[in-house]
């Protein structure tokens, strides 16, 4: 009783919509026909609204969406975070201060671009994860994958500058260690240590570098990069991953009336030999609405995760500046913690570089030789290995170190009397 | 879809020297963006700073057993900004010498502090270990904290703002 009630109260809102988006739509026609006159409005559309996306396993596939809502996050409240935010040598730490005490919210606005940077790198090892077991680095999409290593250093270094600027002790020593690091780079290290201090030692040129850096330098590469990348994925199609491949198990729903349109205009593409589209899924259906969905609706549950920490974990400024200090135990930002934990495990002036920067370097370049190391057409776990053995030992090692660094405790000013 | 066609010009002198003219003017323009940035950005390269020399302490207070962290301020330069470059001088006598040394961890830069329950210098960071004369005892580090370039003028100590690497032993006094 009460559910065909319900039911017809839900037929009945349906319809209204439906009649309101008709009519919306015919008032806006004429302004849609004077646009699609001058740009290619209806080809766009086609393209990338109506573009046929992989079925199966599409909820792995929305990391991309969210990682990218959450850079306009880090773009739209890093902006506001300038209109207070000060790259001076005095002043930067008080007016971080004054964003967290004095301005209305701003506590917030700077938590969201906290926490948004620690989901950022989160999720971004989460795509790559995903990216590298399902196999869709492979031919054609390799280019694809170094665009995506290339965010990830990006990213890396946005966040890492972003804890410099904050200026009070951490952002201070995060300075002094990644100067430090660079400067043990061979050969040209004492160049990239002087090049980054804008000096011989940490002066108000370091400052103002790292700030040019965190905020128009390495974002501006980041946009652009994420959007070609991005490019990249329509171009050649959303099903790099195995799973796409896989027959129908028994008793799933025949394909719907959206999903067979899906399937023919796929096989048209791939026939077209001006298409960069070379396989066809097992199963596919339109991205607008039906994907896009899907990745709004995850975007949202980490938006909703970042406001959450934002508002229930503010972001502390530490005490200011003081290379002298006795009580302070600088510690590493939580995406380097196993870099700090190697930092312990190569010691000397030989193991240094060699252990530090070296193996950075070696897995940087690793990565980005990955889909031309394994070029095997198997897409499957089980087809390679190897590849996937060694991906999990090091995701391992990584975890172990970090949980090693983390764990550790070397804060002996407290042990020692203060002066 | 895109219907590509490739519009290849029959190649002549006129298409040539149009070519050229192309890569000449992006060249000639990247060269003068480029170029004054690049100069902009690696300048930094060559500034260095004059020789300052600042008071620690006087040599009252120069313990022989524990090394004390004496605060120096060197007046900051290459900036319009004004500012110190605050640095931590540890202090303490070996022999009829006076050591004056630096507190940055020559490993990754932390600042070290002195134990007096262990009787040594240690590093909050990766645990770097000196002792009390500077030296390196143990850790990560690579070398003994640098000594300042220090002199004694009358009852008083005074550094300069350059190091001396640890081997170096022109850093006594």
């Amino acid at each position: 009783m009460l559910g065909s009630v319900l039911g017809s109260l839900m037929d009945g809102m349906v319809r209204a919509a439906e009649s309101a988006i008709d009519s919306l739509s015919r008032a806006l026609q004429p302004t849609y026909d004077w646009l699609d006159q001058r740009i290619p409005i209806r080809r766009i559309e086609e393209r990338i609204l109506f573009d046929p996306v992989p079925e199966r396993g599409s909820w792995w596939y929305t990391f991309g969406a969210a990682i990218y809502t959450l850079l306009i996050v880090q773009l739209i409240t890093g902006i506001f975070l300038l209109m207070y935010y000060v790259p001076s040598w005095n002043e930067a730490r008080n007016s971080i201060l004054y964003i967290q005490q004095e301005v209305f919210l701003g506590w917030l606005v700077r938590g969201l671009h906290y926490w948004g940077q620690v989901a950022l790198v989160l999720l971004v090892g989460v795509h790559m994860l995903r990216t590298f077991f399902s196999g869709a680095y492979k031919s054609p999409r390799e280019l694809t994958w170094v665009l995506g290593v290339t965010l990830l250093i990006l990213m890396v270094a946005t966040a890492f500058t972003g804890g410099c600027i904050r200026w009070d002790q951490s952002g201070y020593f995060d300075t002094v260690v990644g100067t430090t690091i660079a400067g043990w780079t061979p050969i040209i290290g004492p160049f990239l240590a002087k090049l980054w201090r804008g000096g011989d030692t940490i002066t108000p040129l370091t400052l103002t570098r790292t700030f040019a850096f965190h905020v128009w330098i390495f974002p501006a590469l980041l946009f652009a990069i994420a959007t070609v990348h991005v490019a990249l994925v329509v171009i050649q199609g959303q099903f790099g991953s195995w799973v796409n491949y896989e027959p129908d198990p028994p008793g799933t729903r025949p394909p719907d009336e959206d999903e067979r349109a899906a399937m023919e205009k796929l096989k048209r593409e791939v026939l077209n030999p001006d298409s960069r589209k070379v396989n066809i899924p097992s199963r596919v259906t339109w991205f607008f609405p039906y994907h896009l969905f899907k990745e709004g609706v995850v975007s949202m549950v980490v938006f909703f995760g970042v406001f959450l920490a934002a508002f229930f974990f503010p972001v502390p400024v530490e005490e200011p500046v003081d290379p002298t200090t006795i009580t302070y135990a600088p510690a590493s930002m939580w995406f380097f913690l196993f870099e700090d934990q190697l930092f312990l495990l190569f010691p000397g002036a030989w193991m240094i570089p060699a252990g530090n920067v070296g193996v950075d370097t070696l897995m940087v370049i690793l990565l980005y030789l990955l889909p031309f190391i394994d070029r095997s057409p198997g897409l499957r776990p089980f087809q390679r290995p190897m590849a996937i053995a060694f991906m999990l030992i090091v995701v391992f090692s990584l975890l172990v170190l970090a949980m090693l660094a983390a764990s550790r405790v070397y804060n002996y000013g407290f042990i020692n009397s203060p002066r | 879809m895109i219907q590509e066609e490739h519009h290849l010009p029959a190649r002549s002198r006129r298409r040539f020297l149009q070519d050229l003219a192309i890569g000449g003017i992006a060249g000639l323009v990247s060269i003068l963006i480029a170029g004054p940035l690049v100069g902009y950005f690696f300048e930094v390269l060559g500034r260095s700073s004059s020789l300052q020399w600042v008071r620690v302490c006087s040599l009252e207070q120069i313990d022989a057993l524990e090394p004390r962290l004496f605060r120096v301020a060197f007046a900051g330069e290459n900036s319009s900004v004004p500012f110190e470059i605050v640095q931590g001088v540890f202090v303490i006598r070996q022999g009829d010498q006076v050591l004056a040394f630096g507190n940055v961890c020559t490993h990754m830069g932390c600042s070290v502090r002195w134990l007096a329950w262990r009787q040594q210098i240690l590093c909050p960071c990766h645990g770097g270990i000196y002792d009390r004369w500077g030296n390196l005892a143990g850790g990560p580090p690579a070398e003994s904290l640098p000594f300042f370039l220090s002199r004694i003028e009358g009852n008083d100590l005074f550094v300069a703002n350059r190091i001396i690497r640890r081997g170096n032993i022109e850093g006594r006094v």
